[in-house]
């Protein structure tokens, strides 16, 4: 019902907005009186994705201050060959373990390579690990929870299905298929997907069940229009906005996972580099040249950080009562 | 509600059967002959023949399959190849540390989460709410072991950095597993809080002449609490089902340290027997959280109408 | 004349939003006395809610009273403290809100919940004494198996039963003001009756003054004494039930009247066009002029006052300008004018 009132209001308001530059005051008044309804509120309220992203960035400046951020770190991870003259894997005993100087910014580690450099080139590892494995689960998680949600026969299957991949420790999961797969980064990629998709699906998988129930969906369901078309042009665009907020949010929690594979020696493999991996390459080091451990710890903190706040944010604009 | 109950302990079977079965295929089309792992490249044929035999490794994967699963039912998970003991005897010697990593570490954030989460929502946009989330969001933004080691690197010399010999180790690694928890905690205390603030029975407590502290201590807070009690829940069982990160960095003899060994040494049994050990705590841990909720919310435990 | 028991002066009530300062209430003047049941009409978001608010103290952020006194048998609200307030709220003054679905705690038995604001005002009563309390309440408003009820869940009670339970609470302390927010809104018809019957028996027995918060003139004529329009913030027409149904003298009222459903009429039902106007952009003069079919010149330039037509029958429109002064106007001689004009329109 919800939604086919704020249709009618909808509709009501954009009435009120097309006639109001064209015509007079009295014509206008007409105008309204045949729109009129029992409750009138005219309070404009933004009702596009748009207009409450926009707001969201002039509201929550931390959520906007945290998307700028994190175009700057990409900006700087995508272009590290120009910002650096070191070669992030050149080793040079002559200048192991130097403290940050003008030189190195962020000093050097055991092998005298440069931090600063590792730390954008290691950032690729990150950034990838963050987007790649999350648009594929998120894209396995969206097919699933809608099949799940709409064609009911399948829901029990899909959601046993779901329950098992979710009932492993995530970090014992990954470690166990990046143990079968062999420690490579594209099999990291497949080990983060095969674990992140369940809880995507869940989520779609509630949100459809709501959707289908609603009347524009029976709508189109009276009108014939079939199954796929339905889950696609209806019940997807309506999933839209919280599967934004869950992407942003999805992205910190797959960086964190290859942090601590890393860590665990399944990750990324040395010489190339990672920012976990470079955490724990400083574990030896740790307390004579603790540079080795803050500066990439800060990186990660900084980049998903930036990724939480502004998750939250768009779930605050977009969708306050979602659950994750 | 008991059938609902007993629906969902139902639903956990296959489940449980499903996670036996994904984590036996996946660890069996590993390359490598099991023997060879466990006794060297020198041993007799007749000494492999039996042991192949006793261990059914000559039958076919879904006979080995159902092998596995009887013996498992009987708490049976086999030997481990490398320290040549029964797996189900190296579980239940590991699995005392990690519970009392978990208990410590579920308790401090607790004690910490639950009251930050509650003056954040109360004190909305003050200083202290950012001061707060700022803190709990830092906990679940950085890595366990980036905490770890910095809190290793500052408190060296001061308190146990490694290993498990008294209470005093335990103080690191529950602060480490204890911010995170602590934070989500914090976070979803503050959100369902504010959430429940805006309810109209909260207008109605206030009607009455109720004072702000009350008004959030009897009205507001039982209910916010719902959710967090579940994701407390759920967080105790993740908790138990062992801290992989934390106890690898703090030489934690535990569960989540024995499936670290366990793939290192290439040791198959052991790592059968680990994670289904540990998917099983989380599996019981969430229907222990289903059915909590279940009872806490008189919504649900009391059939409504006439 | 006998003491009021409520008087609002000059209330005026500020929601402090991103958009500009919105004066909810503008200006309000009520006055009731002891035992006396006035209505408050008008459209949604004419501000009557948040009059009811401003009483109760109960107002949300950004809301704040920001200008004109509450007075509560002489006693000023608006200027006590709050720890004072709160011994009057649920106490002397009880309030019934519109959601009897959402306005219980979910997760308390209504009997705990009606039984904090007995103990809370009368910390005499030990626990048993006060159940046995609560359960006579219960059976005063009709709950049929008080005693079981007591140990329910809202979610186990149908919202007829809920809406007695929320008047339970309200009454157990028996308050000299009753505040009634749209009480019978949210229930299905035959309800609504049985709920007001309720109300009004209640009121003669306990002599309990009763604000009733409406927009339903049904509600007013079956319920109430006297009568306060309001529109915009600010209120239209005032007098008692009687005189303004019988004459009508506000635009407002009048269209608000003709816009009741009538079995007998086989006229298209009457709206009064346009609608309530943004409170962010206000029309400059008399509030209701835009949407007037009497609006003239002056109108749109100044905004009109109370003005007196009868004895305790007040009117803000211009055209009862003079009727004020004492007679340049005759009124029925504008209600001929109105009439005509609505015959030729």
């Amino acid at each position: 019902m919800a939604t086919f009132e704020q249709a009618v209001s909808l509709a009501a308001r954009l009435a009120v907005d097309s006639v109001k530059d064209q015509y007079s005051p009295e014509e206008r008044l007409e105008a309204i009186g045949q729109v009129e309804e029992e409750e009138m509120e005219y309070m404009p309220r933004p009702d596009t994705l748009r207009a409450k992203l926009l707001m969201m960035c002039q509201e929550n400046k931390v959520a906007a201050a945290s998307a700028v951020v994190l175009a700057v770190m990409a900006l700087a991870i995508i272009f590290a060959d120009k910002l650096t003259s070191f070669d992030p894997n050149t080793v040079n005993l002559m200048e192991r373990l130097l403290p940050p100087s003008r030189t190195h910014w962020c000093g050097t580690d055991d092998l005298g390579r440069d931090i600063f450099t590792r730390i954008l080139y290691g950032g690729r590892v990150s950034l990838l690990v963050g987007i790649i494995p999350t648009s594929i689960s998120m894209f396995i998680g969206i097919i699933m929870g809608m099949v799940s949600g709409y064609i009911r026969h399948l829901d029990a299957v899909i959601m046993r299905l779901a329950d098992i991949v979710l009932a492993f420790p995530s970090i014992v999961l990954a470690m166990v298929v990046m143990y079968t797969l062999g420690a490579t980064t594209s099999n990291i990629f497949i080990a983060l997907s095969m674990i992140g998709w369940a809880g995507t699906a869940r989520i779609v998988r509630s949100q459809t069940l709501s959707l289908r129930e609603q009347e524009f969906v029976e709508a189109a369901r009276g009108m014939g229009v079939k199954k796929w078309t339905i889950m696609f042009r209806h019940i997807l665009p309506n999933c839209l906005p919280s599967l934004i907020v869950l992407f942003t949010l999805n992205i910190p929690d797959a960086i964190l996972s290859e942090a601590n594979l890393s860590f665990l020696g399944v990750g990324t493999q040395p010489p190339d580099s990672s920012w976990g991996l470079m955490v724990s390459q400083a574990r030896t080091y740790a307390v004579s040249s603790p540079w080795m451990l803050i500066f990439p710890s800060l990186a990660i903190l900084i980049m998903v950080l930036a990724l939480n706040f502004l998750g939250d944010g768009l779930r605050d604009a977009v969708d306050p009562h979602m659950k994750r | 509600m008991l059938k609902y109950i007993i629906k969902r302990i139902l639903i956990t079977i296959p489940v449980l059967v499903g996670v036996v079965f994904l984590i036996f295929v996946m660890l069996s089309v590993v390359p490598g002959d099991p023997l060879t792992v466990m006794m060297g490249e020198k041993v007799k044929v007749d000494v492999i023949e039996r042991l192949s035999k006793t261990m059914h490794l000559n039958d076919p994967w879904y006979v080995q399959f159902a092998w596995y699963l009887w013996n498992a039912l009987h708490g049976d998970f086999g030997t481990s190849y490398k320290l040549m003991r029964s797996v189900s005897s190296v579980i239940a010697n590991a699995f005392p540390k990690t519970l009392m990593l978990a208990v410590t570490a579920a308790a401090l954030s607790w004690v910490i989460g639950i009251p930050a989460g509650v003056i954040s929502a109360v004190k909305k946009n003050s200083i202290i709410d950012h001061l707060f989330m700022g803190f709990a969001l830092c906990g679940v933004s950085l890595p366990a072991f980036s905490v770890g080691m910095f809190l290793q690197n500052i408190f060296n010399g001061i308190l146990p950095v490694s290993g498990f010999a008294s209470p005093m180790h335990l103080i690191l690694p529950a602060l480490v597993l204890g911010w995170n928890a602590a934070g989500t905690i914090a976070r979803l205390t503050r959100s369902s809080l504010l959430e429940v603030l805006e309810d109209d029975y909260i207008r109605t407590a206030r009607a009455k002449g109720l004072a702000p502290v009350p008004v959030i201590v009897k009205h507001a807070l039982k209910n916010s609490l719902l959710p967090v009690i579940t994701m407390m829940a759920i967080q105790i069982s993740s908790l138990l089902s062992g801290a992989v990160i934390t106890e690898t960095l703090f030489s934690i003899p535990g569960i989540g340290r024995l499936a670290v060994d366990a793939i290192n040494g290439r040791d198959m049994p052991l790592l059968q027997g680990t994670v289904i050990f540990t998917t099983t705590v989380i599996i019981v841990g969430n229907l222990i959280a289903d059915i909590l909720y279940c009872v806490v919310d008189p919504r649900i435990r009391v059939e409504g109408g006439k | 004349m006998e003491e009021k028991l409520l008087e609002i002066q000059g209330l005026r009530t500020t929601f402090f939003t991103r958009e500009g300062e919105v004066h909810a209430v503008d200006g309000v003047e009520i006055e009731i006395g002891p035992g006396e049941s006035v209505g408050i009409v008008g459209e949604s978001g004419c501000g009557k809610s948040m009059t009811a608010m401003s009483v109760m103290g109960l107002l949300k952020k950004p809301g704040k009273v920001d200008g004109g006194r509450i007075l509560f048998e002489g006693r000023c609200l608006t200027d006590m403290a709050l720890k004072e307030r709160r011994k009057i709220l649920g106490n002397e003054i009880a309030m019934i809100f519109q959601e009897p679905m959402t306005s219980l705690n979910p997760v308390t038995t209504v009997g705990k919940q009606v039984q904090e604001a007995l103990c809370l005002h009368n910390k005499e009563l030990d626990r048993r004494e006060a159940r046995e309390r609560v359960i006579q309440v219960f059976e005063m408003v009709g709950i049929p198996d008080a005693a079981k009820r007591y140990g329910e869940y809202p979610h186990q009670l149908s919202g007829g039963l809920r809406q007695r339970v929320m008047i339970a609470m309200a009454m157990v302390c028996n308050p000299k003001l009753l505040i009634a927010d749209e009480p019978t809104t949210a229930l299905d018809v035959t309800i609504e009756a049985q709920i007001l019957h309720l109300m009004k028996q209640l009121q003669e027995e306990k002599k309990t003054a009763v604000m009733m918060i409406t927009h339903n003139l049904g509600v007013v004529a079956q319920f109430c004494t006297r009568l306060y329009v309001m529109y915009a913030g600010k209120v239209m027409e005032s007098g008692t039930v009687k005189e303004i149904f019988k004459h009508v003298c506000h635009p407002y009222t009048d269209g608000l009247m003709r816009s009741v459903p009538d079995m007998e009429s086989k006229e298209r039902l009457y709206n009064i066009r346009g609608m309530v106007p943004s409170m962010l952009h206000l029309p400059k003069g008399c509030r209701f002029c835009p949407r007037c079919q009497y609006s003239g010149p002056k109108c749109f330039e100044k905004e009109p006052e109370l003005y007196q037509v009868s004895p305790g029958h007040f009117v803000r429109c211009f055209l009862f300008e003079n009727s004020a002064e004492g007679g340049g106007t005759d009124e029925a001689q504008v209600k001929e004018t109105m009439i005509q004009e609505r015959e030729d329109g």
